[in-house]
């Protein structure tokens, strides 16, 4: 592990370890891996075109 | 043909003639079982005794000429994420082992035995579903009876690899991304995905709620059709399937359907679409978005049911869906939220499209079966995960839950598939096309060699 990443990996046991998850060692790099991934896929969600509704109900009056 | 590769439409024939029983037909099913299910580690259980006993009383009500029921004696098994009374639905994992066997048949399961078909055992997936490829490392990889070194697709893996292999004629299987369409693909089988909630999913262990879906594998169109109306009891499609495709508006998706994606399924697509005769049309839109959106619903979803799991017992997973658990239940919020925003205004988008058009014609898979094992594929000088590729043209269509119909295209080698895509409740449409394929010769399953 670089020095870079280290700070990034603790900081992702501790946010696995507010939710109640205790992450070993030898599994953080896939975890991060995918958290990454699925940061990215949200960066692709917010660039798409679509005008997004509000997801409150609405009722005509 | 070898009754092992009979249609379930033809062996429910061959049992209500006398010309073969339902006893011998499912001993033969249970042979396959032990024979080429275990070189394909498709199944999970197998109920030798609860398949015979359902048999006999089969023939025994056919003696009596008492009323039997479309699939009278025909066997069929069901992946291991529907419930099935007295078994324990596994769901591919470890950790359900613990848990209490099932009370009762899942809704799907209770219509097909009501049909009087015989259900043989249950079968594998990725560890709760969530994969593209069957590796599972508690249970062993299922394999491609096309190619054992491959994989049958996933999650429904299991469910590809018994039909394909000839040891049932018709399996169930649940698709969030793909599950059912993606194996289809791999194995070469007729695989329908109907509209979101059409068939229940009553009695299924559940993935992602919002996405999940059950449906079935078939070797024939028919076979499929029957299947659906006996799983969904509203209107019937097996009569309408010889009205061929006239009147269908047919496009040939392009731009994202026709992108990272091997030359074999770019033309496999193709070869279809000229069969159907389709326009050219530029696809459903902002379909890379659509797919990065259901990447992250399933995530999170599928974290929210299993963490307590998570918390309790982690080293208890397989580590291939472990990770992508813990990933969706770290998650900000807000990627959910925009998520599901984006997914209505999505939906909105493509209900536009099939104003203009019946059915939209895409690759199923991006490629044929990988190497079980097989981390990257190279396409376009570009190299991709290969798991999570597989589901590049199946998941920007279960995320706002439109039916989809794989169809099996041949031309040597490993086999491929052909996505046809409907409007809601459209299903009708896509069988009618689809034995359109079949009865021109254009959609087919090959035999694999044994």
């Amino acid at each position: 592990m670089s020095s870079s990443e280290e700070p990034l990996r603790e900081h992702l046991r501790a946010l696995a370890r507010a939710r109640g998850i205790a992450i070993d060692e030898p599994w953080l790099p896939a975890v991060e891996l995918h958290l990454k991934r699925l940061l990215e896929a949200a960066r692709v969600v917010e660039a798409s075109e679509l005008p997004v509704p509000e997801l409150a109900p609405k009722f005509e009056p | 043909m070898s009754p092992a590769w009979q249609d379930a439409c033809a062996v429910a024939q061959a049992i209500r003639n006398g010309s073969m029983s339902a006893e011998q037909t499912a001993a033969g099913a249970l042979e396959r079982a032990r024979t080429v299910g275990a070189a394909l580690n498709c199944y999970v259980e197998v109920f030798e005794r609860g398949a015979l006993e359902a048999a006999r009383a089969v023939d025994a009500a056919l003696k009596a000429g008492a009323p039997v029921g479309p699939l009278a004696g025909v066997p069929f098994a069901v992946k291991n994420l529907f419930d099935v009374a007295g078994v324990v639905t596994l769901a591919g994992s470890k950790i359900n082992r613990g848990q209490a066997p099932a009370g009762e048949d899942a809704a799907a399961v209770q219509r097909l035995r009501a049909a009087g078909a015989v259900l043989v055992g249950t079968l594998g997936m990725d560890e709760y579903a969530y994969g593209f490829t069957s590796e599972n490392t508690h249970y062993g990889p299922v394999r491609n009876p096309h190619d054992r070194s491959r994989t049958a697709g996933g999650s429904s893996g299991g469910s590809s690899a018994a039909v394909a292999g000839g040891c049932v004629p018709i399996a169930l299987g649940t698709d969030t991304n793909g599950s059912i369409r993606v194996p289809a693909s791999l194995c070469g089988l007729f695989g329908l995905k109907p509209t979101f909630g059409r068939v229940s999913t009553a009695g299924v262990a559940p993935f992602a709620s919002s996405l999940d879906h059950v449906g079935f594998l078939a070797r024939s169109v028919r076979d499929l059709a029957l299947a659906f109306d006996l799983a969904h009891g509203d209107e019937a499609v097996s009569s309408t399937l010889s009205r061929g495709i006239g009147g269908l508006r047919i496009g040939q998706a392009g731009g994202y359907f026709e992108e990272e994606a091997i030359a074999q399924a770019l033309e496999a697509a193709r070869r279809v679409g000229r069969a159907l005769g389709a326009s050219a049309h530029p696809g459903l839109p902002e379909a890379k978005a659509a797919r990065h959106a259901a990447m992250i619903v399933t995530a999170v979803e599928g974290s929210a049911v299993h963490l307590r799991s998570l918390q309790a017992r982690p080293a208890d997973f397989d580590p291939m869906t472990r990770d992508r658990f813990i990933a969706g239940a770290l998650l900000p919020g807000e990627a959910y939220v925009r998520a599901q925003g984006f997914r209505r205004a999505y939906q909105a988008a493509v209900r536009r499209v099939f104003e203009q058009v019946d059915i939209l014609v895409t690759p199923a898979t991006p490629m044929p079966a990988p190497a079980i094992g097989q981390d990257e594929v190279e396409i376009d000088g570009r190299r991709l995960p290969s798991r999570a590729h597989l589901g590049r043209f199946t998941q920007p269509v279960s995320f706002i839950g439109l039916p989809a119909l794989v169809v099996p295209v041949g031309g040597g080698g490993l086999p491929i598939g052909v996505q046809l895509i409907a409007a809601p409740h459209r299903e009708a449409d896509l069988l009618r096309a689809a034995r359109f394929l079949e009865a021109e010769g254009v959609a087919a399953f090959t035999i694999p060699g044994e």
